[in-house]
């Protein structure tokens, strides 16, 4: 039932603008190597948009920050439209920089206190071309605007801000360079419900507009299922599991997966009568199990999966999964039908 | 103890500028015995002051005014020894950071023997066997070792089902959780939801949380709170399935959902007012889809569970 093919054979490898080959990203602690991304192999198409869902310490913001060229892999190659940018120069770097950029989870954090929203949105104008102030000004003006705040707020600093708007702000700057890629790190999870969905449609209008590619990190996985149209899902430093967000959900092939979709705190009686309760919590990536990682919480393990590994495999529908038992564990999700 | 709690006319109120300024707006509230109700709101609702101006551990600069009953003793009005009596006893609150709840330096075993024993009289071996019984019920693996564990020691889920331990471990009529799950992982949220479902013994829960479906989750009751009132309440089915204040309507519409078809998300417009915004009529009105001058020239009073002069009718999407 599986072929063995790397990639996905219905994406042609020009459609992917940035990309992770193998990448590995080890930390050293304390005489102990933690491989915090481990063997990871990562697309995202042009104007697409592409999850990475997991726990703390399955290493998906350390993927993320890689992607960025912002922590350096200890190995593996990243590929944005096709060039090799693994080992470029921070002065090389400069086009893929205007073209990968980043939004943090915190606008709280991510928004310097003593500078103005002109020169928080200037920043990286002036970074990168040439011109005055008044032209940045007059850019970051327009940026405002689209982003749904008013483009005579340049003068006031962030802390004048709610966090929405803060947030606006902070996909402004992001914007600033025209990119064709945005990394988001929990883009809405520091916000009130209400402002979330002020965001979210947001960054979707953005996309409709520029054709931007997103790579959403985030643990929410109603919001990823809204999103994305693809999803990675890690588990201690490795994937195991992708596909496309409709079939992810509707029929997880991984067990933690299921488990993961299965802990979405539920609106409804039947997804909590039915769910999956992991035991304990995931083990820490310097004393990872022998055979699959997942192994001690799995509530499908075979003595087996304590002593092989399984490999990351295509199914014939294009997903992948790392499980020997694909399928097998399945979560009540509750779908709603808006026709 | 099997009397309701009751929070009658509750007000917190903070000094500024122009004077006093309330973020709990005279809430009146009954917990029944058992019961697990949730308070729901956006940040600034007042939720969280309400909670602590229940165990009467509000900050120093609030105002606190109305009464809360807890057996037959006013937590507002009473004295700190009095006060100090029935947090344990009969209310106890978790917090949603556990790490920064529980002392670094002090073992597991000395902090929740040193609350059993301040509320009864024990000697330090009962005093233990009573944590043993307590964190086991809670659900930590190896208890007996666990308890020789300082905080750090402990993941983030265990540390919080020692908070619940502690809560629990005088066996109070009421515990408050403030976010007791924002701060854990999804698989670790499942746990403690699981245990604060059906591991609670017979203590009540007021569980604080921003979202409705933790709070569906877990409780039989919603309580949505908004801008320091409560706008609507009722049981979780009818809440969440007939919501009839436009801002119950408008959380709902706001949270993604797994439709095949992705529709776009309904946000509420603008923000919250500010603590010291005066506002005139409804304090939604200015959100609202359905709002007239009605709503803007007086307050809707809260009548039959609802504080909304055009309640919303039909079955949610």
């Amino acid at each position: 039932m599986f072929s063995s093919s790397g990639w996905s054979l219905k994406v042609s490898p020009e459609n992917k603008i940035l990309s992770a080959v193998d990448l590995s990203v080890s930390f050293k602690v304390s005489n102990a190597l933690l491989r915090a991304v481990d063997t990871v192999n990562f697309y995202v198409n042009s104007g697409e948009t592409v999850a990475i869902v997991g726990e703390s310490g399955s290493g998906k913001t350390t993927l993320a920050l890689s992607l960025i060229r912002s922590t350096q892999p200890t190995s593996g190659q990243i590929f944005f439209e096709g060039q090799d940018v693994t080992k470029l120069s921070e002065k090389n770097l400069k086009p893929f920089r205007k073209n990968v950029q980043m939004v943090f989870q915190d606008p709280y954090s991510s928004l310097d206190p003593r500078m103005n929203v002109g020169q928080v949105i200037g920043e990286p104008l002036k970074a990168h071309f040439k011109g005055t102030s008044a032209d940045r000004n007059e850019r970051a003006a327009e940026l405002l605007v689209s982003v749904g705040l008013n483009g005579d707020l340049l003068d006031r600093r962030a802390s004048q801000f709610s966090g929405g708007q803060r947030q606006r702000i902070a996909i402004a700057r992001a914007l600033a360079l025209d990119p064709k890629v945005v990394i988001a790190d929990e883009p809405v999870s520091a916000l009130d419900v209400s402002t979330q969905a002020q965001i979210v449609n947001l960054l979707q209008k953005i996309q409709e507009e520029r054709n931007i590619s997103y790579v959403l990190v985030s643990h929410d996985l109603r919001l990823v299922y809204h999103l994305a149209t693809r999803v990675v899902v890690m588990y201690l430093g490795k994937v195991v599991e992708e596909g496309n967000c409709d079939d992810v959900v509707a029929d997880p092939q991984h067990p933690y997966t299921a488990a993961l979709l299965s802990a979405v705190p539920a609106l409804d009686e039947a997804s909590r009568r039915d769910r999956i309760v992991l035991n304990g919590s995931p083990p820490s990536p310097i004393a990872r199990p022998t055979g699959c990682s997942f192994h001690p919480r799995c509530p499908i393990a075979r003595p087996e999966c304590a002593t092989q590994t399984p490999e990351l495999q295509s199914l014939p529908d294009g997903r992948k999964v790392a499980c020997f038992y694909p399928g097998e564990l399945q979560a009540h999700v509750s779908f709603t039908s808006s026709k | 103890m099997t009397k309701a709690i009751e929070v009658k006319n509750l007000e917190v109120s903070f000094p500024t500028p122009s004077g006093y300024s309330a973020v709990v707006r005279g809430i009146s509230l009954t917990i029944s015995p058992g019961e697990r109700i949730a308070i729901v709101g956006e940040s600034g609702s007042g939720k969280t002051m309400l909670g602590l101006s229940m165990l009467g551990i509000q900050p120093a600069s609030a105002k606190v005014t109305g009464e809360v009953i807890i057996g037959d003793v006013d937590m507002v009005s009473a004295n700190d020894a009095t006060a100090r009596k029935l947090r344990g006893n009969y209310i106890s609150m978790v917090f949603q950071e556990p790490l920064t709840s529980l002392n670094p330096v002090r073992t597991i075993s000395s902090q929740l023997t040193e609350s059993v024993r301040r509320h009864n009289k024990m000697s330090k071996s009962e005093a233990e066997d009573r944590v043993l019984e307590i964190l086991t019920s809670v659900g930590i693996p190896a208890p007996k070792e666990r308890m020789k564990s300082y905080p750090h020691q402990l993941s983030g889920g265990l540390r919080q089902r020692v908070m619940i331990a502690l809560a629990l471990i005088n066996k109070p009529a009421l515990v408050v959780a403030d976010e007791p799950t924002t701060a854990l992982d999804a698989t670790i949220q499942a746990q403690i939801l699981d245990l604060l479902r059906s591991g609670m013994g017979d203590a009540a829960l007021m569980l604080i949380t921003h979202d409705l479906a933790v709070a569906a989750d877990v409780c039989n009751r919603i309580v949505v709170m908004y801008a320091g009132n409560i706008v609507e309440q009722g049981p979780v089915a009818e809440i969440l399935g007939n919501p009839r204040h436009p801002y119950t309507r408008g959380l709902l519409n706001a949270i993604p959902k797994f439709d095949k078809a992705r529709p776009p998300l309904m946000p509420i417009p603008g923000s919250p007012p500010t603590i010291t915004e005066v506002v005139s009529g409804c304090r939604f009105a200015s959100r609202c889809t359905y709002a007239d001058s009605q709503c803007t020239a007086s307050e809707p009073k809260f009548i039959d569970n609802l504080a909304c002069f055009h309640p919303v009718v039909g079955a949610s999407k």
